[in-house]
C-alpha cells in the first residue's frame, strides 16, 4: 500500500454555505486518513469540479471541464453522463463524506499518476515493496495492532470495511462469517489501512456488529500464516499452552484438539510436537502463529533434551481402539 | 447399565443443557427420568432430572458408548460417583446465566477431582453471547488459579457441532 495523493476538488460554482460544508467534510476526511483538498475558489483544474447547477454562469465553469475531470453537481435533478455526478440540495456533510471517499478510492489511479505530492496523512507504515509471506497479510497488521494499541480503518476493496480497536479489544464489520474469512485472505498490499481517531471509529462503527480482536486475530492466524512461522520463532523452543484455545467458533482445525492436548500437558517444541501428533509441520506453524498472537503460549528459554519429553502413555489398547472408533464415528478420526 | 465402562459422562447445574447436549449428539433420544421441580430450580426450568440421563452413540462393530446425563441437582450428587465410576471421561456443562457460573464451574471440577485426574474433563458453556472470547476469559482465569488447563467453550447444548467439538476436544484428552 502506497501513501496516497490527496483527491483534489475544486469548488467552482458554490455559495458560501455549501463551500464550508465542503470545507467540513473534507476536515473530517483528513482524521479517517481520506486525504482531500479543497482548492481555491477560482482553481478549476482539480479532479473533481463542483458546480451548483443554480449558478449563473455553472454552464460556462461546466463546458471547461477538462478531459477525465469529474463534475459533481449541486443538483435535484437527475443527472447522467459520463464522468458526471450529483448530490441533492440541501448538501450535507456525511452526504459529501461518503461521495468524496468513493472518489478518491476510485481515482488512486488517476491521481498517482498526477504526481500531486500528498500532504502529511496518517497511514499505518507502509510495507517494503519487497513484502512477502506472513508480512503481507492482514494477519501481521492485527497482530501488531493487538501489541500496540490502535484504531484502524481496514478498507478492502469492493468487502466491508474492518474497524479494529485494539485498546478495547474489538472489531467492527458489517461482514459475516464467510466475508470475514474473504477480506483476511486479501494481501496487505491490495488494502488499505488508516489509523482512524476515536471519534471517527466510533461513529464508523455505529450499528455493526462487534467481534473480540482475538477471535478475528486467531481466524487470521489460521488462514494466511500458510506454514509460515513468525518472523524470529524457532521450531526447537520448548513452549506450552497456557490456556486451552477457545476458538471452536472461529475457524478450529480437527489436527489442532491433538496439538492443544499435548500442548496443554506440557512444554515441547515443535519439531517434539510434529513427531508426537503427527500433524504436518505447516498446520503446527499456523496453529503456533494464531495460538501465540491471542497470548496462549508460553515459550520457554531453552531447548530441552529429548528423553525429557512425556511421551504419551501406553493406554489400554482396548480403550485406545475404542477412543479411535468413537472418534472415527464422529467424524473425527 | 451403569456399570459399564463405555461412557461418557455429562454434568452440571440444573439448566446447563445436559439433557440437550445428549440429545444433540447420540443416535437414540434420551431417556430421561425428569420430574417437575419444586423448589427453587422452577425459576430456572419446570422439570429436573432426578436419577440420570441416558442414551449412546452406536459404533460400526455394534459397540456402544454410553452417554450419562447426571442429575443436577446437588441432593441427587450421590448418583454423580455411580454413573461416573469406570467413565471414559467427563463433560461438565455451565450456564453461563447463573448468578456465578464460575463458582459453578469450581464446584463441579472439585466434586469430579479424583475422575478428572484419572481420566479428563472439558467445560461446556451454555447460554453464553456474542461476545463470548471476554466471557470465557472469566473461566479461563479461574482454571489458570487453580492451576489447570482444561478446554473451556463456547456452546449451544442443542447444536450437535457445539457439542462434538466438546467430545473432539475429550477424546484428544484421553489420547494425549
Amino acid at each position: 500500500m502506497s501513501v496516497k495523493t490527496p483527491l483534489l476538488v475544486s469548488p467552482c460554482g458554490l455559495n458560501e454555505v455549501d463551500h464550508k460544508v465542503f470545507r467540513v467534510a473534507i476536515n473530517l476526511l483528513a482524521g479517517e486518513g481520506i486525504a482531500c483538498r479543497l482548492l481555491p475558489v477560482n482553481d478549476c483544474n482539480g479532479h473533481v469540479l463542483v458546480v451548483d447547477t443554480s449558478f449563473a454562469n455553472s454552464d460556462a465553469i461546466l463546458n471547461k471541464a477538462r478531459k477525465g475531470q469529474v463534475r459533481l453537481l449541486l443538483s435535484n435533478d437527475r443527472v447522467a453522463g459520463k464522468n458526471l455526478v450529483s448530490i441533492e440540495k440541501p448538501v450535507r456533510v456525511a452526504a459529501v463524506m461518503d461521495l468524496l471517499t468513493t472518489l478518491s478510492r476510485h481515482l488512486q489511479t488517476q491521481i498517482q499518476a498526477s504526481g500531486v505530492p500528498a500532504p502529511g496523512q496518517q497511514v499505518v507504515s507502509a510495507p517494503a515493496e519487497n513484502l512477502s509471506g506472513i508480512e503481507n497479510t492482514l494477519f501481521h497488521i492485527l497482530y501488531h495492532a493487538k501489541r500496540n494499541p490502535q484504531r484502524l480503518r481496514i478498507i478492502n476493496d469492493g468487502l466491508p470495511d474492518l474497524l479494529v480497536n485494539s485498546f478495547n479489544g474489538t472489531v467492527a464489520t458489517s461482514a459475516d462469517h464467510g466475508t470475514l474469512e474473504s477480506i483476511l485472505r486479501i494481501p496487505y498490499n491490495r488494502c488499505e489501512v488508516n489509523e482512524v481517531s476515536e471519534t471517527t471509529l466510533a461513529r464508523l462503527s455505529k450499528g455493526l456488529e462487534l467481534m473480540a480482536l482475538d477471535g478475528v486475530l486467531w481466524q487470521a492466524g489460521i488462514l494466511c500464516s500458510r506454514g509460515q512461522l513468525l518472523t524470529g520463532h524457532k521450531t526447537d523452543v520448548p513452549i506450552r499452552l497456557k490456556i486451552w484455545p477457545n476458538f471452536t467458533r472461529h475457524g478450529f482445525r480437527p489436527k489442532y484438539f491433538r496439538i492443544a492436548a499435548i500442548l496443554a500437558r506440557q512444554a515441547v517444541s515443535l519439531d517434539e510436537l510434529r513427531r508426537l501428533t503427527g500433524v504436518a509441520a505447516e498446520d503446527i506453524a499456523d496453529f503456533y502463529n494464531a495460538a501465540y498472537a491471542v497470548g496462549l503460549i508460553e515459550r520457554r528459554k531453552t531447548a530441552r533434551p529429548r528423553h525429557d519429553v512425556y511421551e504419551p502413555q501406553a493406554i489400554n489398547q482396548e480403550r485406545k481402539s475404542l477412543i479411535q472408533r468413537l472418534a472415527t464415528r464422529l467424524g473425527f478420526g | 447399565m451403569l456399570l459399564e465402562t463405555d461412557k461418557i459422562i455429562f454434568t452440571g447445574p440444573v439448566g446447563a443443557g445436559k439433557t440437550s447436549a445428549i440429545a444433540a449428539i447420540s443416535d437414540e433420544p434420551p431417556v430421561s427420568t425428569d420430574v417437575m421441580c419444586t423448589g427453587d430450580e422452577k425459576a430456572i426450568k419446570p422439570t429436573t432430572t432426578v436419577a440420570m440421563d441416558y442414551s449412546y452413540i452406536k459404533l460400526e462393530d455394534g459397540t456402544r458408548i454410553h452417554l450419562y446425563g447426571t442429575p443436577g441437582q446437588e441432593r441427587f450428587d450421590f448418583m454423580w460417583r455411580i454413573l461416573a465410576k469406570g467413565g471414559l471421561g467427563l463433560v461438565l456443562l455451565v450456564n453461563n446465566d447463573h448468578p456465578d457460573p464460575v463458582a459453578q464451574m469450581d464446584f463441579y471440577l472439585d466434586a469430579f477431582a479424583d475422575f478428572i485426574e484419572q481420566t479428563g474433563v472439558v467445560i461446556g458453556i451454555t447460554r453464553i453471547g456474542v461476545r463470548d472470547q471476554a466471557e470465557l476469559a472469566a473461566y479461563q482465569e479461574r482454571l489458570v488459579e487453580r492451576g489447570q488447563i482444561f478446554p473451556v467453550f463456547p456452546i449451544d447444548g442443542r447444536n450437535s457441532d457445539d457439542v462434538a467439538d466438546l467430545i473432539h476436544a475429550l477424546l484428544a484428552i484421553l489420547e494425549s
